[in-house]
């Protein structure tokens, strides 16, 4: 199910990303405000790995994903991309190195409906990427076009070349998304919440097609999801975000088996098992997630934390620590047992 | 014809017998609900689960009778607390909903009115139930039920913009509690809402039907958030009610191949990783549902006889019913942790 971690160097490396997003801007009036949605944000990810980026609404999981696509631009930080021999600086990519760079990297949405032109065939839209690259001539297009359906599942490819998205349900249509997103052999996809709009029964089957493609063409994923057990099923490892940080990393059975973060606990004890005999532990932590407006300096999770000592009160947010090999956790707490 | 012992005796608050549903449209009449029964014991709590466009919130529109103009109820009862509701007339019915029978709507956290405090909006719902009640004893009231859903109960007096998403779907259920229904339906009640918050919600739910000894029917496309809030559980395939037994039962031993795979394909964060069964396929077109048994186009251990006969919705042990020729072949799931 999962693949062996390279030990080359990384191909996405993120460090120090931030994005600040004003609140209250007006015609005349300047933004005196901001929400933190992205702060401090470091990780990488290895070439053909696939990392689940996982939190609640508001944590700031697709803002990353989004900035990482450079769907926005960051505040602050870098983004490295292994390009062949080459190092792409991301962030500070303009106009020129954009077509460049989304040959490199693509992105899948949530929405099925919303992703599309109603008015394109399905050739048209996975054929789009090919043709904005200039990558071979219309027969050649066509032929990779029908082969990545075949991929996809969707057979015999002729009968869906020229149909419009309209005539597909919503899980024929993400396997479309899919297709475009792989037309060019990009060496990473940020996927959003790919499957979260479809039915259980479907979802299955649209993770699987994208667990053997990225094992197929080598694609490594950012794999953002509100769902711990569908980032179980997809990732190698894990990275749960709380308000614009990383709180805990962790290789995918490490975190799930032994949760250290105490918001990584209650999220963990939180998610309903399908079996009826299981008796889940209890949340330890009450109320819901705030936005982070000019957060003070102290830990994120602070108000919410069963454990907070005079520690977290008066210091910093907590650094993001290696507790245990390739184990990640930013928590005073933790760190004083450990 | 008692073929559901435990809750056909005089405790049965809800009694529906082959309820079968059909909206007219253009091309001809969708068969959405087909003959579906069941009952419902008095403060029990009962799962429908099953994949969008399956009937289960047309059953419950059906028990409700908020039926749009072009639903049709064809044939079959549903006895509500000794009075057959199938028929009656919209303004009897009136009688009846909120009182006995009263619903969670899907989404309808979302449809508060902006401008309205959101303990007016209640107290204009309660008005029409109670003439008679003075605004004061409303007031009352509804501090009672914010109190009982977890609510401060001075927020009767702030806007819906000042709750969040988790407080604004306890202010529906206090809304839905208003009038003492015997029956509350819960329509994907927490599908919108993070996991924290889902928790905190279902709990709430199941302590007060503990507490008031209400009936809850809880609709939901996840297996997981039924397996944990309901004692008994029924499958809908293709607007039929394929498999109804006790969680306890169903979960480990399913006996439908629809609720087998299911269940199979559902990922967990307990247990051991497994591969998932996809479900190949898509839902048929119910305007011309297939023949015989509604799942035999996608189903794996389909023979002959399933295309050409329907199975019977057999008894096969006690209070353990399913609709398939061959129940019998279908594997143990087992539970998730020994």
């Amino acid at each position: 199910m999962t693949t062996e971690r390279t030990n080359n160097a990384p191909l996405v490396k993120v460090e120090n990303l931030q994005k600040l997003f004003p609140v209250g801007r007006g015609i005349f009036r300047r933004a005196t405000q901001f929400i933190h949605a992205v702060d401090d944000v470091s990780f990488e990810i290895a070439s053909g790995e696939s990392l689940g980026l996982v939190g609640e609404s508001g944590s700031g999981k697709t803002t990353t994903g989004r900035i990482l696509a450079r769907l926005e631009k960051p505040t602050g930080g870098t983004i490295g991309l292994q390009d062949g021999d080459q190092m792409l600086d991301v962030a500070s990519i303009e106009k020129d190195g954009m077509k460049r760079f989304r040959r490199r990297v693509q992105m899948i949405f949530q929405d099925p409906y919303e992703s599309m032109n109603p008015r394109r065939t399905i050739f048209d839209t996975i054929a789009e990427p090919l043709q904005v690259q200039g990558i071979g001539r219309l027969l050649d297009r066509e032929e990779r076009v029908a082969e990545l359906l075949e991929m996809v599942g969707l057979t015999p490819a002729a009968n869906f070349l020229f149909r419009y998205p309209h005539e597909l349900s919503g899980g024929q249509r993400q396997r479309v998304a899919i297709a475009r997103a792989l037309v060019i052999n990009p060496l990473f996809v940020v996927a959003d919440e790919p499957t979260s709009m479809l039915d259980v029964s479907i979802r299955i089957s649209i993770m699987d097609i994208m667990l053997s493609l990225a094992r197929e063409l080598g694609v490594s994923y950012l794999y953002i999801t509100h769902d711990l057990a569908v980032a179980r099923y997809m990732c190698d490892r894990i990275a749960v975000m709380y308000l614009g940080k990383i709180v805990e990393m962790a290789l995918t059975e490490d975190l799930l088996g032994n949760p250290l973060h105490p918001y990584t606990r209650a999220l963990l004890s939180a998610v309903p098992v399908p079996d009826p005999s299981y008796q889940r532990p209890a949340v330890e932590i009450q109320g819901g997630i705030t936005k982070a407006i000019d957060p003070k300096p102290v830990c994120r999770f602070l108000d919410r934390c069963p454990w907070a000592t005079d520690q977290c009160r008066t210091n910093d947010h907590p650094k993001l620590v290696e507790m245990e090999p390739g184990h990640w956790v930013s928590c005073y707490v933790v760190e004083q047992s450990h | 014809m008692s073929l559901d012992q435990r809750s056909s005796s005089t405790e049965a608050v809800l009694e529906v017998r082959n309820l079968t549903m059909h909206y007219k449209v253009k091309a001809g009449d969708v068969r959405a609900v087909d003959d579906v029964s069941f009952s419902l014991a008095h403060g029990e709590a009962l799962g429908l689960v099953g994949e969008s466009g399956c009937g289960k919130t047309s059953v419950a529109m059906s028990l409700i009778r908020l039926l749009a103009d072009n639903a049709h109820i064809i044939d079959g009862n549903i006895n509500l607390v000794g009075t057959d509701v199938a028929y009656l007339s919209d303004e009897d019915m009136r009688k009846h909903r909120w009182s006995d029978i009263s619903m969670v709507f899907q989404g309808a956290m979302n449809a508060w009115n902006p401008v309205y405090k959101v303990g007016d909006q209640i107290w204009e719902a309660m008005e029409l139930h109670f003439p008679d009640m003075q605004e004061l004893e409303g007031r009352k009231r509804i501090a009672e039920l914010f109190e009982l859903v977890g609510l401060a109960p001075e927020m009767m007096d702030r806007y819906p913009h000042e709750f969040s998403g988790g407080m604004r779907q306890r202010a529906i259920i206090a809304m839905a509690l208003s009038c003492d229904p015997k029956i509350i339906i819960a329509d994907e009640p927490t599908t919108a809402l993070d996991v924290i918050v889902q928790d905190q919600i279902l709990k709430e739910l199941k302590h007060i039907q503990e507490s008031l000894g209400m009936a809850i029917i809880y609709i939901s496309h996840d297996v997981a958030v039924i397996a944990e809030v309901s004692d008994r559980i029924g499958v809908m395939y293709a607007g039929k009610l394929v498999e109804l037994g006790s969680t306890d039962e169903v979960f480990p031993h399913p006996k439908h191949p629809y609720t087998y795979l299911l269940l199979a394909s559902t990922p967990s964060v307990k247990g051991p990783r497994r591969k998932l069964a996809p479900l190949e396929g898509e839902p048929p077109d119910l305007l011309k549902p297939p023949s015989g048994c509604r799942f035999h186009p996608r189903c794996p251990w389909a023979t002959e006889v399933c295309a050409k006969e329907e199975p019977p919705f057999n008894e096969i042990s006690p209070g353990h019913k399913v609709a398939c020729w061959h129940s019998e072949e279908v594997p143990e799931l087992g539970r998730l942790e020994a």
